[in-house]
């Protein structure tokens, strides 16, 4: 399938900045794509150069098969929803949603059933006479959703477009985004700085900083199998390690930490000997017990520093004799956690649940 | 009367009210009450020089000067140029004043501040000089003027003073600053995503201006032909530095009436005819917008 959207080389300098540094990225039809990071990262600028909003400095795009760099704002074909929604606040939420049909000189009876549907597909159904002021936040959020698809255009760009609603609403609305975007098949990317967000609604996470993609992955990939250090540590939080590699044995690579044990992970196509690399393990990956399982693998004995209690879960700040402290998470069974300060304990986990970065 | 004391008692900073409520009955309550008696007053007909006495009757009551000035035409045609001056004044400043400030509005913002200031400058100025200063510009032997005959693109001087065009163009520079300010902070209160939203969704720059720029500085424009007609119909300066008889507003007409007829009695009656076509003005401007925009 030709991709929806296609971003070869793009760069974009404010005066001695670079603001994106050479991203290129596809997009499939009816795929929704997140771009990850922090601010200042090149997220929202690649949006904008995207949407037209913004001139790249070099590199090409094209939405449905035709390069659109040159091409005027309003004839990208695009719909976008800012994170302020930017409604027409003298205008109804009728003709709001149906602006982009008016401007393709669509008549008002003619507008009235589209803007209809657009608005019964976001649950807005009879809000079509009130004003932008008249609604709240979440209603604010699904009337700028539907004048962004209401003309289906070719790509759907959403700048933030969580960031004002409480946490509650937050996660309400992502699942309706999502079923909306489904329903009407738009290839989307999708704005945030919030790796909550990217992970539930996007099919793919493409992490940025520094004008770059770290990694493109699926929400899966990016989490358990990190390509870089700044991934590893801005998707979720993570134990990282740094190491050289002393041995490679059928597919297990034998890394020494700097201060500590050593650790068997498995080994990456170019894992070499001899190599500083860096290893991931995710907190909640980590077993911790008062006695070795059998089977366990990168068993450490570890004291307990420190207990984080947070309802669901208990987060363990444990130190190995000599070495590294690291991060242990675990789900609550009981109503307390287990094991105290001071306790000594175990902490083990396999090979496959660690990353090695090189 | 009882509760409202004990009200500013609970409420001591409406005591901070006291200097404007003082300064304005003393500058202009008192005075525009006077103005209302003397206008009531019967004309005291002679000069009153040397007599030690006033320019009307103390003490009079009588109509009479309202009946001559609605039954004069003399005066109702002043009265139908002053509103007609302020129709033009307010729509030629508010169009100029629109895209004065549009330009200003869209211009790099290191250049913001300089334009403001230009457009501000002219206030800095006495309102004769500037007048004068025209006609220094346009007048038969002014820059202009000479600039054409030396070029040779004319033989003889365009009459451009002391017509309509000159009081239009003096009235106008002195009202704009204000409605270029007006509208100008109308167009930076609006959220640029809203164009950004407008253009995304198929809007060329011009649809989007007409669509949501225009619409949104509305109340501005409307508060700027208002503005702009109240000074253009109570018009001096321009009218009487750069205008003839012909040209004369009832402003000027109340000059001549108190400093050269002698008659304060009619003075003050046009005076507060003036003040009542501006007051209406103002009354139906407040009563078709609502106190409360939408937001």
């Amino acid at each position: 399938m030709t991709p929806r959207i296609r971003v070869t080389g793009l760069e974009k300098s404010f005066g001695a900045v670079k603001a994106i540094d050479g991203v290129s990225f596809d997009v499939a039809p009816g795929e929704l794509i997140a771009l990850l990071g922090p601010s200042g990262c090149g997220k929202t600028t690649t949006l904008r150069c995207i949407g037209g909003y913004d001139t790249p400095s070099a590199g090409d795009i094209e939405i449905a098969g035709r390069r659109v760099n040159d091409l005027p704002l309003h004839r990208r074909d695009i719909g976008m929803v800012f994170q302020s929604y930017a409604l027409f606040p003298h205008k109804t939420v009728e003709d709001n949603v149906g602006f982009a049909l008016k401007m393709k000189g669509v008549t008002r009876p003619a507008r009235r059933q589209q803007v209809g549907e657009a608005l019964e597909l976001v649950g807005m159904s009879g809000f079509g006479a009130r004003y932008p002021a008249q609604l709240s936040g979440g209603q604010r959020q699904r009337i700028a959703l539907a004048r962004a698809i209401i003309h289906r255009p070719a790509v759907l760009l959403l700048d933030e477009p969580l960031a004002n609603l409480d946490r509650k609403l937050r996660e309400t609305m992502r699942h309706e985004i999502r079923r909306v975007q489904n329903a009407v098949s738009i290839s989307t990317i999708l704005v945030t700085h919030d790796q909550e967000e990217a992970l539930v609604m996007a099919d793919r996470v493409a992490v940025m900083d520094g004008g770059r993609i770290h990694q493109l992955a699926s929400p899966s990939d990016v989490y358990n199998r990190p390509a870089t250090p700044f991934v590893a540590r801005f998707i979720g939080a993570t134990n990282f390690f740094e190491g050289r590699v002393t041995m490679i044995e059928n597919g297990r690579a034998t890394v020494q930490l700097e201060r500590g044990p050593s650790i068997i992970v498995e080994a990456s196509d170019n894992t070499v000997t001899g190599r500083n690399v860096g290893i991931s393990i995710r907190p909640e990956r980590i077993g911790i017990a008062m006695v070795t399982p059998p089977d366990a693998q990168n068993v450490s004995s570890v004291r307990v520093e420190a207990v984080s209690y947070l309802g669901a879960t208990v987060v363990y700040t444990v130190t190995v004799p000599d070495g590294p402290a690291m991060q242990v998470m675990s789900a609550l069974v009981g109503n307390e956690p287990p094991f105290k300060e001071g306790a000594n304990v175990v902490v083990w986990w396999s090979p496959d649940r660690s990353t090695l970065i090189v | 009367m009882q509760t409202r004391i004990a009200n500013l008692a609970r409420r001591p900073g409406l005591l901070l009210l006291l200097p404007v409520v003082v300064y304005l009955s003393a500058f202009f309550l008192i005075p525009f009450l006077w103005l209302l008696r003397v206008s009531l007053a019967r004309n005291r007909g002679g000069t009153g020089y040397g007599e030690g006495k006033a320019f009307y009757e103390p003490g009079t009551w009588t109509l009479d000067n309202y009946l001559q000035f609605l039954t004069d035409k003399f005066f109702l045609n002043i009265t139908l140029f002053t509103v007609e001056l302020g129709l033009m004044v307010a729509v030629i400043s508010t169009v100029v004043s629109y895209a004065l400030a549009y330009q200003i509005w869209r211009a790099p913002a290191w250049l913001k501040g300089p334009l403001v200031l230009m457009v501000i400058l002219p206030k800095f100025t006495n309102v004769i000089v500037l007048m004068f200063g025209l006609l220094v510009v346009f007048g038969s032997r002014g820059l202009l003027n000479s600039a054409l005959i030396n070029l040779g693109m004319i033989a003889e001087p365009v009459p451009m003073m002391f017509n309509l065009f000159s009081v239009l163009l003096g009235e106008t520079i002195l009202v704009m600053p204000y409605c270029v300010l007006i509208i100008l902070a109308a167009l930076m209160s609006i959220d640029r995503a809203l164009l950004d939203a407008a253009g995304g969704l198929g809007a060329t720059r011009f649809k989007a201006f007409i669509e949501v720029t225009l619409p949104l500085t509305l109340p501005a424009i409307s508060v700027s032909m208002v503005l702009s007609f109240m000074w253009g119909a109570a018009a001096f300066a321009a009218p009487y530095l750069l205008g003839k008889p012909d040209l004369y507003t009832l402003a000027v007409e109340v000059d001549r009436q108190v400093n050269w007829r002698l008659n304060w009695a009619m003075g003050s009656a046009i005076a507060i005819i003036l003040t009542g076509i501006i007051a209406a003005c103002l009354f139906f401007y407040f009563r078709q917008s609502p106190a409360e925009e939408r937001r």
